[in-house]
């Protein structure tokens, strides 16, 4: 319990600097930069030697239905923290929502590998404790790359800890549990990698992939606190060109 | 209130929000252009080498290459020699060309919709736009459309990625000072890297 107080202590004081420090060039609070460059070069080793390779061999062996399946299941498995980020935000109807869809995918979609639900009026929701902190307006803090996990920031790494305390599968008592959450992980990883083949080829074509993904991270969360609408005023911050362009012209 | 009155104060609301929207010279401008763009690469009468040609003919009208070059490296455009400014615009006009290339390549032959615009004030607008795929997969583009003296240009464009506004210039900004900020504001550095990422675009142009 002493090791949770210091380690929330830890990350409410990572936030706290949050607000107080200015952003980087780019609009993103990364102190801990050097590191986290550290990780993310870490992470390509990895994902070079194990995940990619596991991704693409899982693409070669499997069809677009069977990927969609194993898909739905792993979503299906996730719907009780979604919920329970639901209720928390606020939303009934997006809770209500998702009990339905839970119910309807778990009994008449076999386990979750049928989604029944989205054409039936049910559209999934993604949200998850750094959603929720978010909406209660809590800061982001700084930017993290975390070993394995990848991209992220201290409010979303708490949220990612409170999500897994959420999980029902976490604390399930059953033969094999520890099998069950192994592989969940496993499956999940490779899942999601293959979803991301071209999105991380696209993402290394880039100039500088670290700060592509530290913007683009970073942009794609506030959106999503937003549920995916853009921001009220999304042009009133936008750059100046004056101050670069057009002198030859002016001077014609 | 009197009718007068009314009349008036529904002029000046009517005339309050007019600012709001791009005007329809602007909007038609996009479209126009936007257009040509992509009906360039699929031109049937002309070979490969043709098409490119219009197409890099089209966007070099259709936008601002040179101000982009020099927004997209923010203070270091008053901080290289003219020497480096020329060859990094020569550079960078030619990777652009090619990202363009590339990403509308996808699209080429397909209609442009203008779905709406805004004015930022009054020679900064945003115009929507709406491209569908061959496989009816819709993509939503906003150009940012500056109006110097009479003359548009096209001076980034954003796609909306699931609520996320994502300006490709203020991406490659972001991007590129951080590269020159590692190397000490090295012009060859950032010319260097543009030019290997242009060698690989071209290596993986389709030349249908």
């Amino acid at each position: 319990m002493q090791r949770w107080i210091a380690a929330i202590g830890a990350a409410l004081s990572l936030m706290a600097c949050a607000s107080t420090n200015t952003p980087g060039t780019d609009g993103v609070y990364d102190p801990l930069e050097g590191w986290n460059r550290g990780v993310y070069g870490f992470n390509n080793v990895v994902d070079g030697a194990v995940l990619a390779p596991a991704a693409h061999g899982y693409r070669a062996v499997t069809n677009e239905p069977i990927r969609d399946g194993v898909s739905n299941v792993l979503s299906n498995l996730r719907q009780p923290v979604v919920f329970a980020n639901t209720v928390l935000q606020g939303k009934p109807g997006a809770a209500l929502g998702t009990v339905g869809r839970f119910l309807i995918n778990t009994t008449f979609g076999i386990g979750g590998v049928f989604d029944i639900a989205t054409p039936s009026g049910l559209p999934e929701h993604k949200e998850d404790f750094g959603q929720t902190l978010g909406v209660w307006g809590v800061d982001e803090g700084a930017y993290l790359m975390l070993p394995l996990f990848g991209p992220s920031n201290v409010r979303d790494a708490f949220g990612l800890g409170v999500d897994t305390a959420l999980d029902p599968l976490t604390w399930a008592k059953f033969d094999g549990d520890t099998e069950v959450r192994i592989g969940r992980q496993v499956v999940g990883a490779v899942t999601v990698r293959e979803e991301l083949i071209e999105q991380i080829e696209t993402l290394r074509d880039q100039p500088e992939p670290y700060i592509a993904l530290r913007r683009n991270y970073t942009q794609q969360r506030q959106a999503a606190i937003r549920d995916g609408e853009l921001d009220d005023d999304p042009f009133a911050n936008l750059p100046e060109f004056d101050d670069y362009d057009f002198d030859d012209e002016n001077e014609e | 209130m009197t009718s007068r009155k009314w009349l008036i104060a529904a002029v000046m609301i009517a005339f309050s929000a007019a600012p709001g929207f791009a005007d329809t010279q602007t909007e038609e401008y996009v479209r126009a252009n936007a257009n040509d763009v992509l009906h360039s690469l699929n031109a049937g009468d002309l070979d490969v080498d043709g098409r490119r040609l219009a197409f890099q003919q089209y966007m070099d009208e259709f936008t601002n290459l040179n101000a982009i070059a020099k927004f997209t490296i923010g203070k270091y455009s008053r901080r290289f020699t003219p020497e480096e400014l020329e060859a990094y615009i020569d550079s960078f006009r030619t990777y652009s060309l090619a990202v363009y290339e590339f990403y509308f390549n996808e699209y080429r032959g397909r209609d442009v919709e203008v779905t709406g615009s805004i004015d930022r004030n009054a020679h900064d607008s945003i115009v929507d736009t709406q491209i569908v795929r061959a496989d009816g997969q819709k993509l939503e583009v906003r150009w940012r459309v500056l109006n110097r003296g009479g003359k548009y240009q096209v001076v980034d464009v954003a796609l909306n990625a699931d609520g996320n506004l994502i300006w490709l210039a203020i991406e490659q900004q972001a991007q590129f000072i951080a590269i020159l900020d590692k190397n000490n504001g090295s012009a060859d550095a950032l010319i260097e890297k543009i030019n290997g990422m242009t060698a690989d675009l071209l290596a993986q142009r389709d030349d249908t």
